[in-house]
């Protein structure tokens, strides 16, 4: 049994997230669901994830916003950016932000759970 | 083009004997002229009439002679009238003054008739093909800002539909590899949650598809014409009883109407008329109706309105009557913020359900408008629904005094009518004809009648008799 580790997806459209939150939780994770930036930086401050996954484009704080402010607040946390956006702009912006990992949509959930795996050493 | 026939043409100098003789030769010529002085009664005439040109005389012993004509320059009801000033080789000009002028050609008085008369007809034809450039670069202008608006709207919307297009066959994607992964069990309940979610998402793409092909379809309903034929068509223009052509619209939708037990109203004003092209004038009514009827409320009443205005401020040429057109219906209205953005080309109401009738759109309502020198407006119908407003120059030779030149409908008189139509400062109001009870009903309301070359004939002798001596012929 792997230790409950907490994962935060944060996505204007959690149904998207559905598939992964599934295998998250099958894999032995504990998830959270926020809808924007800004009740993502809330659910950390009431209950900080292990790691991070989390949309572009949202209402009130966007991806890149939410994830430079926590990051500025949660340093080590890992941060990957899921979004159907796939400009080299946005790889750039994401990175000036200080995501960890720019993963574009359709993503294959295998393939971030071993990134997640990966990020928490687990 | 040399032939200066029917100009009018302002003959001014400070001593009228002057102006006498380029007069007479102009006159001869088939222009109608008019001899003023700059001390007495220039700017009066200027006010009352629209002219073709002003022809300044100066004689050998003037000083200072452009001084009177100073103000030139700054009326308004002077402005672009081009102006040619006959110059006594002898006299001393100040060509500073000269140069203050609007549209100034100089010429010797010496030239001889032809000169004279070629040079004055080259003035006007210049300032007319200016004007006409002019009305083509508004009409152009106008085009390319509603092809840019709906290109911005059409880039917009395709943007919006294909990134939620992503985002669902992401989630097909997503709940297709938790499947090959064998993460979930084999009939249980996660699995056919698994392949109801695979399934909903595709059934969301294929409509998002459709919406975006139904789009597609529409754009290319609608296709920009090619920068080739951009330019403005030529209106075909006659004169045009706006409450006639509006009762044969009327008659032509009236079972439409009664199909959603609709009322057409009409309310005419018979004396309105404008130089329009009927075709295109009627194409633009039809529209209007027909999108009332469409969007009105069923049982209700559809209100077209036909009458002269004028504009509430203005002097001069702006304060022309005004042929306006009102279509009412008492449907829900058209939201402020619509009002402007449903004359542009692909745009679409939510009520798409009943938008698919026959018509021209309303951004070809607008062009037509705005063809023919007019305008038009979506405002609140007086209760309730959305009124339509078009309106349209009365006739851009029309006198506050109206008058009215008629024609015996022939090859010879519909090139003289072109040539009228063209002239857009003039001031007669001209129609042909080929019905004689017709052409006897105009006379009676007009100033004067051309019988053309091939109508001098026996028939006519008889009608002419019948009309009386009351026209000028």
């Amino acid at each position: 049994m792997k230790s409950q580790r907490h994962i935060l997806l944060v996505d204007d459209q959690p149904k998207g997230l559905e598939f992964l939150e599934f295998r998250l939780q099958q894999a032995g994770y504990r998830t959270t669901i926020a809808q924007n930036g800004e009740l993502g930086l809330e659910a950390m401050r009431q209950d900080p994830a292990d790691a991070v996954i989390m949309d572009v484009t949202m209402p009130e704080l966007n991806g890149y916003q939410a994830c430079r402010e926590l990051k500025r607040l949660y340093k080590d946390v890992p941060v990957i950016m899921l979004t159907a956006k796939n400009e080299p702009a946005d790889r750039f912006w994401a990175t000036q932000c200080g995501a960890d990992e720019y993963v574009t949509k359709p993503a294959d959930p295998a393939v971030l759970l071993q990134k997640i795996a990966t990020y928490l050493g687990s | 083009m040399t032939s200066v026939a029917y100009f009018n043409i302002v003959v001014s100098a400070l001593h009228r004997r002057l102006a006498e003789v380029p007069a007479g030769v102009l006159a001869r010529a088939g222009a109608t002229t008019v001899l003023c002085s700059p001390q007495l009664d220039l700017w009066a005439t200027l006010a009352d009439r629209t002219f073709d040109a002003i022809v300044i005389v100066v004689g050998a012993d003037e000083t200072a002679p452009m001084a009177p004509y100073a103000p030139l320059h700054e009326d308004p009801r002077a402005k672009g009238i081009p102006c040619l000033v006959l110059l006594d080789p002898l006299a001393c000009l100040n060509v500073a003054t000269i140069g203050n002028l609007r549209s100034v050609s100089l010429l010797s008085s010496d030239c001889n008739e032809a000169t004279l008369l070629r040079n004055v007809a080259d003035l006007v034809h210049a300032r007319r093909r200016t004007l006409e450039t002019e009305i083509e670069v508004r009409a152009l202008t106008e085009h390319l800002r509603s092809e840019t608006q709906r290109a911005d709207a059409l880039t917009k919307k395709f943007g919006n539909i294909s990134h939620d297009l992503r985002g669902m066959l992401a989630v097909a994607y997503g709940f297709t590899c938790n499947l090959r992964d064998r993460a979930v069990e084999p009939g249980s309940a996660a699995e056919s949650t698994h392949i109801h979610r695979i399934l909903e998402a595709i059934e969301g793409s294929t409509h998002l598809l459709e919406s975006l092909s139904g789009s597609a379809a529409r754009t290319a309903q609608r296709e920009p014409r090619p920068f080739s034929s951009m330019r403005p068509e030529r209106v075909q223009r006659s004169l045009v009883q706006l409450g006639r052509l509006v009762r044969e619209v009327v008659a032509l939708l009236e079972q439409k109407a009664a199909s959603r037990q609709m009322r057409l109203i009409d309310e005419i004003d018979d004396s309105v008329s404008v130089w329009a092209d009927g075709l295109k004038l009627k194409q633009v009514v039809v529209n209007l109706v027909d999108n009332a009827i469409k969007y009105g409320c069923p049982g209700g009443q559809v209100k077209v309105r036909v009458q002269w205005t004028r504009p509430s401020t203005g002097s001069g040429k702006q304060s022309r009557r005004i042929a306006r057109l009102s279509v009412c219906d008492d449907g829900p209205g058209i939201a402020p913020d619509l009002r402007e953005r449903v004359f542009e080309r692909g745009f679409r109401g939510e009520q798409t359900d009943a938008s698919t009738g026959q018509g021209i759109g309303l951004d070809l309502v607008r062009e037509i408008v705005v063809q023919h020198g007019g305008s038009v407006q979506c405002t609140d119908a007086e209760e309730k629904g959305a009124a339509f407003d078009v309106s349209l120059p009365a006739d851009l030779r029309e006198r506050d005094r109206p008058g009215l030149l008629v024609l015996r409908d022939t090859d010879a008189a519909n090139a003289l009518l072109h040539l009228l139509e063209t002239e857009r400062l003039g001031e007669w109001r001209a129609a042909a004809t080929r019905d004689d009870a017709e052409l006897g009903h105009l006379a009676r309301e007009c100033d004067a009648i051309v019988l053309m070359p091939a109508s001098t004939d026996s028939n006519t002798a008889d009608l002419l008799t019948r009309l009386g001596p009351s026209p000028t012929l």
